[in-house]
């Protein structure tokens, strides 16, 4: 087949959803995830997530006897802030689509920023937690997982109530990752912590040699002054790499750990020695509670049956957050100026598969509970051991 | 050794050349002469493979060539010179010496990480490089790269890399242009003492009649694609048509 | 700068930069020889990687066996890379940069090709099952068996690669076919087998990298692309031609990365995210300064030189 007669089949296949969409009135939802890339099959998951729920909202608005059905149109952010900006003004542009579910981190998030603040797009983002995405009056609602600027506080009650005197902090160099730390440190301070270092780190780095060590030499010099202990917030692979430096490190076996919820995964611990460096480190991380409401039984069961693979972690909350959008459209129609100003409400009034979504003034979930975890009696696998209440900033440790 | 018969071969409407026919004999040095476009250089690349002629053949050594490739030709034992030299500039004179030896063991890769099994061959190949380039004075110099040599040594070793692969015939495109008159003439030395010791036969395309007359056993003169006069040095100089066309006279 | 950072940071100089070279004398071999900056390189070292850690998943977890199969693993993707489509696409008579795109396309395959079978198998950021243990340590200086493993392999392939280029007859028909293909071609040297042989022999030595790389840390699709940068800058300080400046550049790069950067950390507070960056400092500089790289400080005969 020659070239134009390729081309010109492939825009008329394109075309053909319009002309088959008859007598329904289609409102196009995005997505926009990254597909490929280290957090690929995150998104591949979260897409499932959301197109689950779109399928159960179009059965009940059938069965209503309503006209109005929703698509899903989706784009590949690529996990940057680049690929994410272009993702987002692909959908945009090709579908018409006024409200889009994603993207997944807060860089990718920030990078799409702009374009949707601009074009009266609105972002519900279902798993972006970075301080910096915390930004009042704009575009972007993050339903369901709470910022990290309760967290960062989490982090800081632990480490006073552990006796920590300094921390040394090894951190991802990015909008998450500094702005964890950089709360992190605020919070600490005003806990009546001692001193802190940082040492951040490219993601996804060839070789973290040189920052294990420098961490090393930190913890030499903090531990002059107190008890020290070591605040991780990485990726889970960066974090295998630093905890293979770390195991020949003469010091960073001396002293406790703290790890971030990305930490909070048993693959860590399916090296032995990595298992009993950090059961000897004390180590404890800070994960979200893993509170479920009766939804989320259900949504579980109906993801096993439509796809045949139990949800990865997280796609609840991507099922939440189209359900937001989708409710959202349907109270105030398919418009960007709208659905903005109705989302808080909606959101604050929609239970899903974990907690009631209220919203802060920044458009950020409101309500924020965790769940501390630490390394069970067999050594492969988390166990929880405490709460830490966000809204109340009050940390109950189990025994 | 060399036969060509009704040899042509035209680019575009132009004949480069035109139904030439001659012989070299074994272990005969045979001259290649005529003004510029004569066809020349045609004629060395249809010989040495590098262009297929029209129509006419090419024997050597009893076998047709004429359609044969570069590679092929050398390997049969006709190796060519160039004008400009044709070198392995970035090596040295004696990498340049050792790399036309035929079946060489080291060169395959079951063999060359065993140094025992090919250190014996390699021996003996330096051996004969060695004894090839004390005859073109080259031997002070083997570990130097070739781009280093001067132009009249470039020549040299041109030459010494065409005799490495043991041939029994080459073809020499002007083995003196550029060179001092004193090395034109030792160049020509070095040629008749190989075709004296070697019994090589030799096919030279040369300006500097001078020299060229006093080393060769036959000439051949091209004018316009065509072969205009053949026979010995001191014939051809008396020829009155070569006298016309070539020396204006 | 404390005694420990310095002495960690040296072994880390030395050990990285043992792998930088194995890497980068690959890419010099292709440049000079088939005259290919060959981007795909990266992906032969993944595709090493790869290999050690299935085969130490289900096969073996002798390390002998995983590094000779992922040696193994990288010449025929390399050999099968030449055959299938850099033979066909140079027979075409392609520029430079547009064989240079091409082995970008290659290297873009078989990443995302790596990426869906490491999603599909679960095989993101695992270790080659080579337990680690500590076998020196002493004061600061600490000494593992993949650093025993990584250094003597590396330099052990890179004298071996020398010597054959420098010594063998093979090596000598390689260096001449890189100086003057035309020459090489007439003078009956069988010139497809020569390149063959030096695609088996660059992506031996990167699958062996792979290897060794996947030892050092963890492997994931885009190991080898992570690190073609500082491998590139050091091929590029050896002037894209020499052996023995590759080499030199390669230990310079892994020192800037290591000892630098901890030393810039040290006394400037320089984060280390500008690691990353220093290799395109050295590129840049290079090109600016002193096009040629390292050769002419280093020369030797057995060089691959201009």
């Amino acid at each position: 087949m020659n070239c134009r007669r390729l081309i010109a089949v492939l825009l008329v296949l394109s075309l053909s959803p319009v002309f088959a969409s008859g007598a329904q009135d289609n409102v196009t939802l995005g997505v926009v995830m990254p597909f490929t890339g280290a957090l690929g099959s995150f998104g591949s998951d979260f897409v499932r997530g959301v197109e689950l729920a779109v399928a159960q909202m179009n059965a009940e608005l059938e069965a209503a006897g309503s006209a109005t059905r929703f698509v899903t149109a989706s784009a590949d952010t690529e996990g940057t802030p680049d690929g994410s900006a272009r993702a987002v003004q692909t959908v945009v542009q090709t579908t018409g689509a006024n409200v889009i579910v994603g993207p997944l981190t807060t860089s990718e998030v920030l990078g799409a920023k702009q374009y949707a603040d601009e074009n009266g797009v609105v972002l519900v983002a279902p798993a972006s937690s970075g301080p910096a995405g915390g930004i009042p009056g704009d575009n972007i609602f993050r339903v369901m997982y709470p910022p990290d600027t309760f967290s960062a506080k989490a982090y800081a009650r632990i480490a006073v109530t552990r006796g920590y005197q300094n921390v040394a902090i090894l951190n991802l160099d990015d909008p998450y990752g500094n702005g964890l730390a950089d709360r992190f440190q605020i919070e600490f301070a005003a806990a009546g912590g001692g001193s802190t270092t940082r040492i951040t780190y490219t993601p996804d780095p060839p070789d973290l040699s040189g920052e294990i060590a420098r961490l090393s030499a930190d913890v030499a010099s903090l531990s002059e002054s107190g008890e020290t202990a070591v605040l991780c917030v990485c990726f889970l692979g960066d974090a295998q790499k630093a905890l293979q430096l770390a195991l020949v490190d003469p010091l960073l076996g001396t002293v406790d750990w703290i790890g971030n919820e990305a930490m909070t995964a048993p693959e860590l611990l399916e090296d032995a020695s990595v298992s009993a460096f950090l059961q000897n480190a004390d180590f404890v991380t800070v994960g979200a509670y893993s509170t479920e409401t009766p939804l989320a039984a259900r949504f579980a069961e109906s993801f096993a049956e439509h796809f045949g693979n139990p949800p990865g972690p997280f796609t609840n909350y991507a099922f939440d957050a189209a359900n937001i959008a989708m409710l959202s459209i349907l109270a105030a129609g398919n418009d960007g100026a709208a659905v903005k100003s109705i989302l808080p409400f909606i959101s604050g009034h929609y239970i899903g598969t974990t907690v009631q979504g209220l919203l802060d003034d920044n458009g950020d979930q409101a309500i924020a509970w965790y769940s501390i975890y630490q390394i069970n009696a067999d050594g492969n696998d988390f166990e929880s051991v405490g709460l830490y209440n966000g809204s109340a900033d009050s940390l109950e440790l189990d025994g | 050794m060399l036969q060509i018969r009704d040899l042509t071969r035209s680019f575009g409407g132009l004949r480069a050349v035109d139904g030439v026919s001659f012989d070299v004999g074994d272990g005969q040095v045979t001259g290649l002469i005529g003004p510029n476009g004569s066809g020349k250089s045609t004629l060395l690349n249809l010989i040495a493979g590098q262009l297929h002629p029209d129509t006419g053949s090419i024997h050597f050594g009893g076998q047709d060539i004429t359609r044969s490739s570069p590679d092929a030709i050398n390997r049969l034992g006709l190796a060519r010179g160039y004008q400009d030299p044709a070198l392995f500039f970035q090596m040295s004179v004696l990498d340049n010496t050792l790399l036309p030896a035929r079946e060489q063991l080291g060169e395959s890769p079951w063999h060359a990480p065993w140094h025992a099994r090919w250190r014996g061959q390699e021996q003996h190949n330096a051996a004969r490089a060695d004894t090839l380039l004390e005859r073109l004075q080259l031997r002070d110099l083997f570990d130097r790269r070739a781009s280093d040599l001067s132009g009249g040594q470039m020549k040299l070793l041109d030459i010494g890399r065409s005799l490495s692969g043991e041939p029994s015939m080459l073809l020499l495109d002007e083995p003196t242009a550029g060179v001092a008159p004193k090395l034109a003439r030792e160049i020509f030395q070095h040629i008749a003492t190989l075709n004296r010791e070697a019994a090589l036969s030799f096919l030279i395309v040369e300006h500097r009649l001078d020299i060229l007359f006093d080393f060769v056993d036959q000439v051949i003169v091209l004018h316009m694609g065509k072969v205009l006069a053949a026979g010995k040095p001191d014939d051809i100089v008396k020829d009155v048509r070569v006298r016309e066309v070539y020396f204006g006279l | 700068m404390p005694p420990a950072l310095l002495i960690t940071s040296l072994v880390h100089s030395i050990q990285v930069g043992s792998l930088y070279a194995l890497m980068a004398l690959g890419i010099t071999l292709t440049m000079r020889v088939i005259r290919l900056p060959n981007f795909a390189h990266a992906e032969f070292v993944t595709t090493g990687a790869f290999t050690a850690l299935v085969v130490s998943l289900f096969l073996s977890r002798s390390p002998v066996v995983i590094l000779g199969l992922a040696t193994l693993s990288g010449a025929l993707v390399a050999l099968s890379s030449h055959l299938l489509v850099f033979r066909p696409m140079s027979r075409r008579k392609l520029s430079t940069y547009s064989m240079l795109l091409v082995s970008f396309a290659v290297g873009l395959i078989l990443r995302y090709v790596l990426f869906v079978l490491s999603d599909y198998y679960q095989l993101f950021d695992k270790r080659i099952q080579i337990p680690l243990q500590i076998l020196v340590r002493e004061s600061y200086l600490v000494l593992t068996n993949i650093t025993f493993t990584i250094v003597p392999v590396s330099i052990a392939c890179v004298i071996a690669l020398a010597l054959l280029l420098g010594r063998t007859a093979l090596g000598r028909e390689m260096r001449a076919l890189a100086s003057n293909p035309e020459l090489a071609h007439i003078l009956g040297m069988r010139v497809e087998r020569i390149r063959s042989l030096t695609w088996l022999l660059t992506g031996a030595t990167a699958g062996l990298a792979g290897a060794l790389w996947g030892l050092y840390t963890f492997v994931n699709p885009l190991l080898g692309w992570l690190a073609i940068l500082p491998v590139f800058a050091a091929a590029i300080l050896g002037g894209l031609s020499s052996f023995a400046g590759t080499i030199l550049g390669a230990y310079l790069v892994a020192f800037c990365e290591n000892t630098l950067m901890q030393a810039l950390n040290h006394y400037t507070g320089l984060t280390f995210s500008f690691k990353a960056a220093i290799p395109f400092v050295i590129i840049i500089l290079v090109l600016l300064l002193r096009p040629q790289g390292l050769t002419g400080f280093v020369r030797r005969s057995g060089d691959l030189e201009r």
